[in-house]
């Protein structure tokens, strides 16, 4: 296992700088930080020598590589706007968003998991319907439109939640703080991908529920429940771990909106200025972290897969 | 064990006028017509006929196993002297796995790939019975040795994509078998397997019966297998029994076309080869349940214009019955 993880670690590394390499050229197709400084005041002398201060005079393929090699001493760079070392930019933003992603990923599937099975133990039932349409509602309204909505109801109607930020400011930490503030970004991160998965876990669910071995568990007298929960729900989960592989860099694009909106100060508000102001190490410091999380992702559905499925191994 | 005695002993199953009624797009179609038969403890009964006219269905009914869209829409199934409803999943579990077991067609997909033999085997024993792990551990491991297997302990480990097609149908009969039921149903058991493997298993399944003293019923359209295993035969065409009697007297004096038909389709080593294998024109009819008359009328080459009519049982003596009115004539 540790010699499969290690290979897998390894091979990830080409993979990695082919990434960052397709990042680099994009970022720079779509401008470049000398044209945030343009202005009445600014002559085109101080905007070159600033061009030979940042490297930006030199070919694309040199600066990546200069950028590439600072990467290897272990140096993402540091920001343009904000002239801070942007691993640290990065530390300091990270946990906000992994907290927002890890609940919402699980409350999304605290959500589908019981939905899922329900709709498909009783397929075509009113119940049934209900489930699919509304799961069908909630994938379909954009993430942002949702977020207005719930401020909407429950901050300003009802005044229950707070509708930004991490904590209350002024205030020392608090987890029940916390939570609240968590409970709305979450709940419409979680609500999207609920909505996908139960369809999802319906699915899965309802092909598995024909199939010979839940029959024989049946014929051996086990009970419902049992062939359902334990036979049903560990077949289903197969496919639904791959699933969530795929989920992890769609979560983390989803943070980024959701952030936004809630002022929640994660990467995303900081990946947000760094695109606008064309902060060329903040970015490609946020890109090599997503590319890192896709891989890692990947990675940790594999492990699961092989360990839910005897079939699989892993070499 | 040939025919029962006609002292009063009840039966193990008595199914009276069994029907099931599947809901198709096109309306209702009833798969299995009034079927009626008994078995008696420790008898192996064998279910003939050809594929999709209703014999797993009806197993699968007295079971109540049948899928979501079949329903038993009349007749009353009574085992071991009580009337049982397989629509109730909640008093079917006190019997399923525990008095009546099933095995099936496929032993390549009835096996949970996610778990191990011994964990599936367990689960059966711990349904019905609250015992302590290593007493159902050491049962498991009986009942894996009774099955063949030479190193029961390494198969209760092992996961079921290890094992070949014939270990794991052994399994499959390991788990039908370890609470030791009183009747097991057997679906085509070795349908999916080769042909050295079927004969294995087929012996197995006598040797146990033998060793267990359940009734088997046992699904198969194999005749030969027909003829070295069951005590009683019951011949099945498009969702009804249409004859029904002891294996000698089936085999000796087949009285249904269809029955002698099924007999001329076997090949025969003893034949000197110039015999041309006989097949049964025609296929049953698909909405068979529409017919009035005789359902194998149009296949029939003896039909008659009364054939068109309800067929009345006829009773022959013996326990033979046979639905035909015109089996004096028949002579293939």
């Amino acid at each position: 296992m540790s010699r499969y993880i290690i290979k897998r670690l390894l091979s990830a590394i080409p993979v990695l700088i082919g990434i960052t390499m397709i990042d680099y050229l994009i970022m720079s197709l779509a401008g470049n930080p000398l044209e945030m400084m343009v202005g009445p005041r600014i002559s085109q002398a101080a905007l070159d020598i600033r061009a030979i201060q940042l490297g930006l005079d030199q070919p694309i393929y040199i600066q990546y590589f200069v950028w590439l090699n600072q990467l290897l001493h272990g140096n993402l760079g540091y920001s343009i706007s904000s002239y801070q070392s942007v691993s640290t930019m990065i530390l300091d933003h990270i946990a906000p968003t992994l907290l927002l992603m890890v609940s919402s990923l699980l409350l999304s599937y605290v959500i589908a998991l019981p939905c899922g099975i329900y709709s498909a133990v009783k397929q075509y039932s009113k119940m049934d319907y209900a489930i699919v349409t509304t799961s069908f509602v909630a994938s379909s309204i954009p993430s942002f439109f949702l977020a207005l909505l719930l401020i909407y109801v429950f901050s300003i109607k009802l005044g229950w939640l707070p509708s930004n930020g991490m904590v209350t400011l002024g205030t020392s930490f608090h987890l029940l703080d916390l939570v609240q503030h968590m409970v709305l970004p979450v709940l419409v991160l979680a609500l999207s991908f609920a909505g996908s998965n139960i369809r999802y876990i319906r699915s899965a669910m309802l092909e598995i529920l024909q199939a010979d071995y839940l029959r024989l568990a049946k014929a051996k007298g086990i009970g419902m429940k049992k062939v359902i929960l334990k036979h049903g729900l560990k077949n289903a989960l197969v496919p639904i771990v791959s699933l969530i592989g795929t989920q992890i860099p769609l979560l983390f694009g989803g943070a980024v909106i959701v952030e936004q909106v809630f002022s929640w100060p994660g990467l995303g508000l900081m990946t947000m200025s760094a695109i606008i102001s064309r902060d060329y190490p903040v970015i490609m410091g946020v890109c090599l972290l997503s590319a890192i999380v896709v891989l890692i992702g990947n990675l940790v559905t594999d492990i699961l897969y092989a360990w839910i499925n005897p079939t699989i191994e892993l070499r | 064990m040939n025919e029962p005695s006609m002292t009063m002993v009840k039966p193990l199953l008595k199914v009276t006028d069994l029907s099931v009624t599947f809901k198709r797009d096109n309306g209702m179609f009833e798969a299995v017509d009034c079927m009626d038969y008994t078995i008696e403890s420790g008898q192996i009964v064998a279910l003939v006929g050809e594929s999709g006219c209703g014999k797993s269905v009806s197993a699968q009914a007295v079971m109540g196993l049948l899928n979501r869209n079949g329903t038993i829409s009349g007749g009353t199934i009574e085992f071991d002297g009580s009337t049982i409803d397989p629509s109730n999943d909640t008093l079917m579990d006190q019997l399923r796995g525990n008095q009546i077991s099933m095995i099936f067609q496929d032993p390549l997909s009835t096996l949970d790939p996610l778990f191990t033999i011994g964990n599936q085997l367990m689960e059966t024993i711990h349904a019905h019975d609250s015992v302590d792990r290593t007493i159902a551990k050491k049962r498991c491991v009986e009942t894996l040795k009774d099955v063949g297997f030479a190193d029961p302990l390494s198969i209760f480990n092992s996961y079921p994509h290890t094992l070949s097609g014939g270990m794991r149908q052994r399994c499959v009969i390991a788990m039908a078998l370890v609470n030791h039921p009183k009747l097991l149903i057997a679906d085509e058991p070795t349908t999916a397997l080769d042909v050295t493997i079927q004969a294995q298993i087929m012996n197995l399944l006598k040797d146990l019966r033998d060793k267990y003293g359940m009734a088997i019923l046992l699904i198969t359209h194999d005749m030969g297998v027909v003829a070295t295993m069951a005590d009683k035969v019951l011949v099945m065409y498009a969702g009804q029994i249409i004859e029904s009697a002891s294996v000698m007297d089936l085999f000796s004096h087949p009285l249904h076309p269809y029955t002698k038909a099924l007999m001329a389709s076997v090949p025969s080593i003893d034949g000197d080869g110039s015999t041309t294998l006989s097949s049964i024109r025609g296929n049953v009819s698909a909405n068979y349940d529409t017919l009035i008359g005789c359902r194998f009328l149009t296949r029939c080459p003896f039909a008659l214009q009364r054939c068109m009519q309800q067929i009345p049982w006829k009773d022959q003596g013996c326990n033979h019955r046979v639905r035909c009115i015109n089996t004096t004539e028949v002579e293939l």
